[in-house]
């Protein structure tokens, strides 16, 4: 317990046992684990000195699975009422993957925010007797597009600025 | 369809002036350099097939390259050895009941682990009714090649969704991973026609096996040859064989269309 090395010279055990030694002890025991622990690092050090050279790999990620790949339905299907459960199971995820290829295909919210911003913002601080005017107008095109289809001319949609 | 799928990929590929061999036959080993995804999407998806080595991605089984928007690789390949992938289905027998797992043989190199808790309403005290030689339906959890496959039959709402024992008879029969794909994608018809004039259910795993049942065992055996033969056939003359085999069944005999038991083949 108190070995420290030939050289220093020790305390016996029996000194070491009085009770007036016992932060001479504790101070002993600390020492040695300390010398220890130093011994256990060093024996860790010993690593293998590598270049680090894998930055291309996060250029790709790995699904070694089909179902994601080839976008695969769920194996169990019934047909014509043969299991009632497992067809309402069918709709549900008919109706998932109908879900998820409209989000797909539909205008994102961002656009959405980006493009009613700029139809609604131009009329949104005008007061309510613009509206009015505007709506006057409106009417009063109306009936022109009326007037036009009896003179033969032809009205057609106008495509929105697309920015 | 594959047809269809070449020339998908074709416009893709000049649309972007890109030169992965896409739609052309790779053999294991081969490396390919020129992947590369549509903008806006960081990474390439290495599908099944496809490896990292280094900074390489080498092919390791032989098949075809395939391509999917916007940025997914993969190799289709045709086999029968099922080698586990998480979030497959995959149809399996209990083959020991172990404490508190079941080994589950799902065709793989080693049978699967699935625990008894992992069943829907499954507590402690509740345990599931699994019996040794029951066909079970469930998902696979955990696939590494260090570890022991595991299995669970519920989803994450704790859910059953369609996993868990199939009992009251029906036929398993295996088929090649290919022909399993085939049937489990959007486009093929097969399920759909034969569901136009037959009742009948199946359960198909990613590990090749198929359960079938139908109203009769002539149903359930007229299904079950339907799929197999199925394998090479195009939409088209799927679509023909279902027209026949509907029309060969409206000639069999009511007697031999009774409901009867069938006991479970596996």
């Amino acid at each position: 317990m108190a070995v420290q090395g030939a050289k220093k010279p020790q305390l016996s055990k029996n000194v070491l046992g009085l009770k007036f030694m016992q932060r001479t002890v504790i101070r002993l025991e600390k020492e040695q684990n300390a010398d220890e622990n130093q011994r256990a690092i060093d024996d860790e050090h010993w690593v293998i000195a590598r270049p680090v050279e894998k930055q291309e790999e996060n250029l790709f990620e790995v699904n070694p699975s089909y179902v994601f790949c080839e976008e695969l339905k769920f194996g169990r299907m019934s047909f014509l009422g043969c299991n009632p459960e497992i067809e309402k199971l069918m709709i549900v995820n008919e109706l998932d993957h109908a879900e998820k290829r409209e989000n797909e295909a539909a205008v994102d919210d961002e656009e959405m925010a980006y493009r009613f911003k700029n139809i609604v913002g131009s009329q949104k601080l005008k007061k309510k007797r613009d509206h009015m005017e505007i709506l006057m107008d409106s009417v009063h095109e109306h009936s022109s597009r009326k007037k036009n289809k009896k003179n033969g001319f032809k009205t057609t949609f106008l495509k929105p600025a697309d920015d | 369809m594959a047809d269809e799928m070449e020339l998908d990929d074709e416009i893709e590929n000049e649309a972007i002036e890109q030169a992965p061999e896409v739609n052309t036959l790779f053999m294991p080993g081969q490396t390919i350099d020129n992947l590369k995804a549509l903008e806006g999407t960081l990474k390439v998806v290495l599908g099944p097939g496809l490896q990292i080595q280094g900074s390489k991605v080498v092919v390791t089984k032989v098949g075809i390259l395939r391509f999917k928007e916007p940025n997914v690789y993969w190799l289709d390949s045709h086999q029968r050895r099922y080698v586990p992938v998480q979030g497959d289905h995959v149809l399996g027998v209990c083959s020991m009941k172990a404490g508190d797992v079941f080994r589950v043989d799902i065709g793989s190199n080693e049978p699967a682990g699935l625990s008894y808790l992992a069943f829907e309403g499954a507590t402690k005290r509740n345990r599931p009714d699994v019996r040794v030689g029951d066909l079970l339906y469930a998902k696979v959890q955990t696939a590494n090649k260090n570890m022991e496959t595991e299995l669970v039959c519920v989803n994450n709402q704790e859910k059953s969704a369609g996993m868990g024992v199939i009992r009251n008879g029906g036929f398993v029969f295996t088929s090649p991973l290919h022909l399993v794909r085939k049937l489990l994608n959007p486009e093929c018809v097969l399920l759909k026609t034969l569901g136009k004039t037959l009742k009948f259910e199946v359960a198909i795993g990613m590990n090749g096996r198929v359960w079938v049942k139908g109203r009769s065992s002539v149903d359930t055996i007229a299904v079950a040859n339907a799929i197999m033969s199925a394998e090479h056939m195009t939409n088209n003359q799927i679509k023909v064989m279902c027209q026949r085999l509907s029309h060969v069944l409206s000639t069999v005999p009511k007697e031999d269309l009774e409901p009867e038991e069938v006991e479970n083949i596996t």
